[in-house]
């Protein structure tokens, strides 16, 4: 079990001096436009994941005319108490203490306190490119698995060689697969255990993102996802082979796991442009809690879920059925916040 | 910044033009030179014409040399068959210095790094192979650096010595001596368990 149930901010973004206790389960933070509700869903960010969700330059989350904020928060994590410290002075650098004890390298925190935030901002999941489905998958395999971010790194890093030994070729017009080959040979096995990996992540979240779905939905709608991906017929290396004369004349690599893409479909078209808004917070929230699912089987431990402008496009009866999946015992900790506190009934409600 | 004379801010631009110096650190330079005697500042500008026009690279391995051979390669106490490859000088004395190898070099003067324009033919690789050809070298050690750079660049030469009939092998990685396991991140200590040596005492 983890939950965090004391925060104080000092300082932080619209917030002076605050202090707010949390209860295990669901947290509803309510209020007006601009008191401050999603400030402190960022603080808690901060203290899980050593960054802000929206805002990655720290001097801009200082408040006016302040010159440092402190933030406090004890978490409950397999009935340990963890007192968590953030600390950042304008021109100074980030402190951060687990009981009282400063961290050499503030990363070693990370994974610690597990946490999955929702934002308005996170609709580009569905509305947005590829890149932010990979984005979506990279983040949550990253959390789980080392080797993962290690080898997706290298691959980045490879494909760029790749990228510029094509160019290079272009501007002396010469051309030499073995040095394709070069790099090719080096890639493959790192784009075979990202796309197995992400096969295995796609697997595990796809009953349970339909099954949210329909819990959040009430109802059967025509939804679907898909990995679609050419590694599932070929191997890297007779794909990148047959693009040789394709990639010479694009000047960039056409073949890799940098162009596979985890498709929404309502009724077999993208969700982006025939899903309603609403359905298409649906599929977010949905894909949001099967994220949850998946890091709670593999690192056993329920992460906290901040979710920022719940119902924002949600009808009521949504809003319902939401509220009861997230009581459910299929997520941990949920803090939410929400403008108006009347679709809330017996939740812990935390008024600004 | 304004400079009272041309001659010194000629001097400045020069000095500027080398790695890790700055403008600042270059005119701090430019002014002890000027406040030595004239002698020693002459003396410093003859060793730099000199490196100008009399250095040379070692016809075999392209280590520098004051001769067409360099000192290593025509030693007689050096074994023949024994080539380790480098990057550049700076790791050729590196390992002089371990005083635990006896073979001959060969200097590729970079690794592969297409982002940086370097392809294979801008190396010393050609000569390298041709040196190989010969047959008197049986072994290769290849000693780059542990950057994916160096990892390309050792794939590329092994892949291109692999027709002949030389033994290649590479410097270990894993844990520095003297150091403590728990300290070493999960790549260093996962590459020592999988590259691990049998036991001597």
């Amino acid at each position: 079990m983890l939950y965090i149930n004391k925060l104080h901010v000092v300082n932080f973004k619209s917030h002076q001096d605050k202090e707010i206790i949390f209860l295990p389960k669901l947290n509803a933070i309510c209020g007006n436009n601009g008191c401050g509700k999603t400030n402190l869903i960022d603080a808690i960010n901060y203290l899980c994941l050593t960054k802000s969700y929206f805002n990655s330059i720290d001097v801009q989350n200082i408040k006016e005319n302040e010159n440092y904020f402190v933030l406090n928060g004890s978490f409950m994590r397999k009935a340990n108490e963890e007192h968590i410290f953030f600390g950042y002075a304008d021109g100074g650098k980030k402190v951060l203490k687990k009981n009282s004890i400063a961290y050499e390298k503030i990363n070693e925190h990370i994974g610690l306190l597990p946490l999955i935030t929702n934002a308005p901002s996170d609709a580009a999941i569905v509305t947005g490119g590829s890149i932010e489905r990979r984005k979506f998958i990279d983040s949550t395999l990253s959390q789980t698995d080392a080797v993962y971010l290690v080898s997706l790194m290298k691959y980045n890093k490879m494909m760029e060689q790749r990228n510029a030994q094509l160019k290079l070729f272009e501007k002396n017009n010469t051309f030499d697969s073995s040095l394709l080959l070069l790099y090719d040979e080096q890639i493959a096995p790192l784009n075979k255990y990202v796309h197995d990996k992400r096969i295995h992540f796609f697997n595990a979240i796809y009953p349970l993102f339909l099954m949210n779905y329909v819990a959040i939905a009430n109802k059967n709608e025509p939804i679907n996802l898909i990995y679609n991906s050419e590694f599932k017929e070929v191997d890297y290396l007779i794909a990148a082979s047959r693009n040789y004369r394709r990639d010479m004349a694009l000047g960039y690599s056409t073949s890799g796991i940098h162009k596979d893409d985890m498709e929404l479909l309502f009724n077999n078209q993208p969700a982006k442009k025939w899903a309603s808004q609403g359905q298409q917070k649906t599929i977010l929230l949905a894909l949001r809690i099967a994220q949850l699912q998946y890091i709670e089987a593999e690192i056993k431990i329920k992460p906290i879920l901040l979710l920022d402008d719940i119902f924002d496009r949600l009808d009521n009866t949504r809003c319902k059925s939401l509220i009861k999946l997230l009581k459910s015992d299929l997520v941990g900790q949920v803090i939410t916040t929400h403008t108006s506190e009347e679709i809330f009934e017996n939740e812990h409600k935390i008024n600004l | 910044m304004n400079y009272p004379s041309q001659v010194l801010e000629q001097a400045v631009n020069e000095f500027a033009k080398l790695p890790g110096i700055g403008k600042k650190t270059a005119l701090r330079l430019a002014l002890h030179l000027i406040k030595r005697n004239k002698q020693e500042l002459l003396l410093f500008s003859d060793s730099l014409k000199k490196l100008a026009n009399e250095i040379r690279y070692c016809n075999l391995c392209h280590n520098v040399s004051d001769n067409e051979v360099c000192n290593i390669c025509s030693s007689f106490s050096r074994k023949k068959e024994q080539l380790c490859v480098v990057e550049d000088l700076r790791d050729v004395m590196a390992i002089e210095n371990t005083q635990q190898y006896f073979g001959i070099y060969h200097v590729l003067g970079g690794v592969i790094n297409p982002m940086e324009g370097i392809g294979p033919e801008t190396l010393n690789l050609e000569s390298l192979i041709r040196r190989v050809e010969i047959g008197e070298i049986k072994e290769i050690i290849l000693a780059l650096n542990a950057t994916m750079e160096g990892d390309t660049t050792a794939f590329y030469i092994s892949k291109k010595l692999q027709p002949f009939n030389v033994k290649i092998s590479s410097i270990s990685r894993g844990i520095a001596v003297g150091g403590e396991l728990e300290y070493a991140d999960e790549i260093t200590l996962g590459r020592a368990i999988t590259s691990r040596v049998n036991y001597g005492v």
